[in-house]
């Protein structure tokens, strides 16, 4: 991914607080082999808490494991944070909380559930391989939609879905 | 868009640029939200630069993602799966809006027998504990294109406790009208026959359902799990109880030795506990109360294990 933008540095507060590196794994959810929408709701929440350690360790084992594989967006996420690793680069912070998670019945089916979630991402930092200050991000927000799959006898993330609001665009 | 506010600038500045991508589009629509928030907090208070418009590695790794359209925000958007012939995004069938209460003064339509229930005695003025939840009426249509039908009450004027007991009680109503599936019956695999005399085995499954739904005004997520089975084996003999679902053999936890030759199916009533907690809470909570439902097997016969002597070749 493209590094932050530089504009506006000047203005930016030199009193940023430290990030501080996520290197503990979130707890794995019991209820990942639960059937029904207990347990594809925790798989979702719990690739979403594994986002943030992956991101800081490089250790992307659990979050491949979260998922399907046949999840291209996944296999995509995990290989994007082992090249920036591979070539150095360090982030820290960026960790993904759930503030709702809404499950979409629309599109989901017995072994497969759409959930939409709003995200709220911790402030970040990356720093480059040389040591220099690659990008900083404050705290932002997403809406996202992730699918879970009941997967080899427990729920697994498979998909990232695009939520787009249908009414603002017309409106 | 107007760009009079710092945070603003930088949406407007990349809005041409990324603003062909959904994902683009959700982030100016947060973008747009942000910067309200910022206006009032300052956005330097945080100590970053604000880059409202840019992405995480979450969202930057998707690439040419499915995309789900929804009205409105997530927070707000009806996510009920609808009729084949209603589409997401339609016009709505039914609404209802808060009653008016100038409705039950002297006049003619006062007189409407329907309103007599919500304009006798209404409730005007609550304890400083409770507020008043006023009176509502609803009104639908068959399709998005027809006219409206009259208005209907729906619900009279009442005080209400806000809180949570109001909530418990609530939640314990709906569990006890949450439609579960009743829990699937089983017979020697469903194979359709069995013999007499030997152990028939029979079972269904332990598998939770769940709900989610607003009570109240609050998002929350029930779940019905089977606590207990009663099975009626349906040839006269009494129904046994039981505290597991059985399973297929050789689990035998629940069998059955029919002794008559005969077509039978065995009726099961699944007593399920119920469970909830406020949408983003992780433990659950118990629900005073069960919920049960009822269940019938495929019919299957049943056969005698004729032995026969044979004389073997020479």
């Amino acid at each position: 991914m493209a590094a932050a933008t530089a504009s506006a540095t000047a203005s930016a507060t030199p009193t940023a607080t430290a990030i501080e590196a996520i290197t503990t794994p979130p707890p794995v959810p019991a209820d990942l082999t639960t059937p029904g929408k207990v347990g594809s709701k925790a798989a979702v929440k719990y690739f979403v808490a594994l986002y943030g350690y992956t991101l800081n360790t490089g250790d992307t084992s659990l979050i491949r494991a979260a998922s399907t594989e046949t999840c291209t967006y996944c296999r995509s996420l995990a290989s994007d944070i082992e090249e920036e690793f591979e070539s150095g680069a360090r982030t820290t912070g960026d960790a993904a909380t759930v503030t709702l998670i809404r499950p979409h019945e629309g599109e989901s089916t017995v072994d497969s559930h759409l959930w939409l979630l709003e995200l709220a991402f911790a402030p970040n930092e990356t720093i480059a391989a040389d040591g220099s200050l690659d990008g900083r991000h404050g705290a932002r927000e997403a809406t996202v939609g992730l699918v879970a799959a009941w997967d080899e006898g427990r729920w697994r993330v498979a998909e990232y879905v695009d939520v787009v609001d249908s009414g603002s665009g017309a409106r | 868009m107007k760009c009079a506010r710092l945070a603003l600038v930088v949406a407007c500045l990349v809005g041409p640029v990324v603003a062909g991508t959904p994902e683009a589009h959700a982030t100016l629509r947060r973008a747009v939200t942000d910067a309200a928030t910022t206006d009032q907090t300052g956005a330097k208070e945080k100590g970053y630069e604000e880059e409202v418009a840019s992405t995480t590695r979450f969202t930057g790794s998707a690439r040419d993602p499915r995309k789900v359209r929804i009205d409105g925000e997530v927070r707000t958007a009806d996510l009920s799966r609808r009729p084949a012939d209603q589409t997401a995004g339609g016009p709505p069938l039914v609404e209802t809006r808060a009653f008016d209460a100038r409705f039950c003064r002297p006049g003619p339509e006062a007189f409407a027998t329907a309103y007599i229930r919500l304009c006798l005695d209404p409730v005007t003025d609550c304890p400083d504990s409770q507020t008043l939840r006023p009176a509502r009426e609803s009104r639908s249509r068959q399709t998005g294109n027809s006219d409206w039908g009259t208005w209907q009450p729906l619900s009279p004027a009442e005080c209400v406790t806000p809180g949570e007991d109001d909530l418990i009680d609530n939640v314990r109503t709906t569990f006890a009208e949450m439609t579960i599936t009743p829990s699937p019956v089983t017979v020697i695999d469903g194979r359709g026959w069995t013999f007499v005399q030997i152990d028939t085995v029979i079972y269904s499954d332990n598998e939770p359902q769940t709900l989610a739904t607003t009570v109240g005004g609050t998002q929350v997520e029930l779940r019905a799990t089977p606590v207990e089975w009663r099975w009626d084996f349906g040839d006269g003999s009494k129904p046994v109880t039981t505290t597991t679902p059985g399973g297929p053999y050789p689990d035998r936890s629940v069998s059955h030795v029919y002794t008559r030759l005969g077509t039978y199916s065995v009726t099961l009533t699944t007593t399920w506990r119920g469970q909830w907690r406020v949408d983003g809470e992780a433990e659950w909570r118990d629900v005073d109360g069960q919920n049960s439902t009822t269940s019938t097997s495929e019919q299957f016969t049943t056969h005698e294990v004729r032995t026969h002597l044979v004389k073997p070749s020479s």
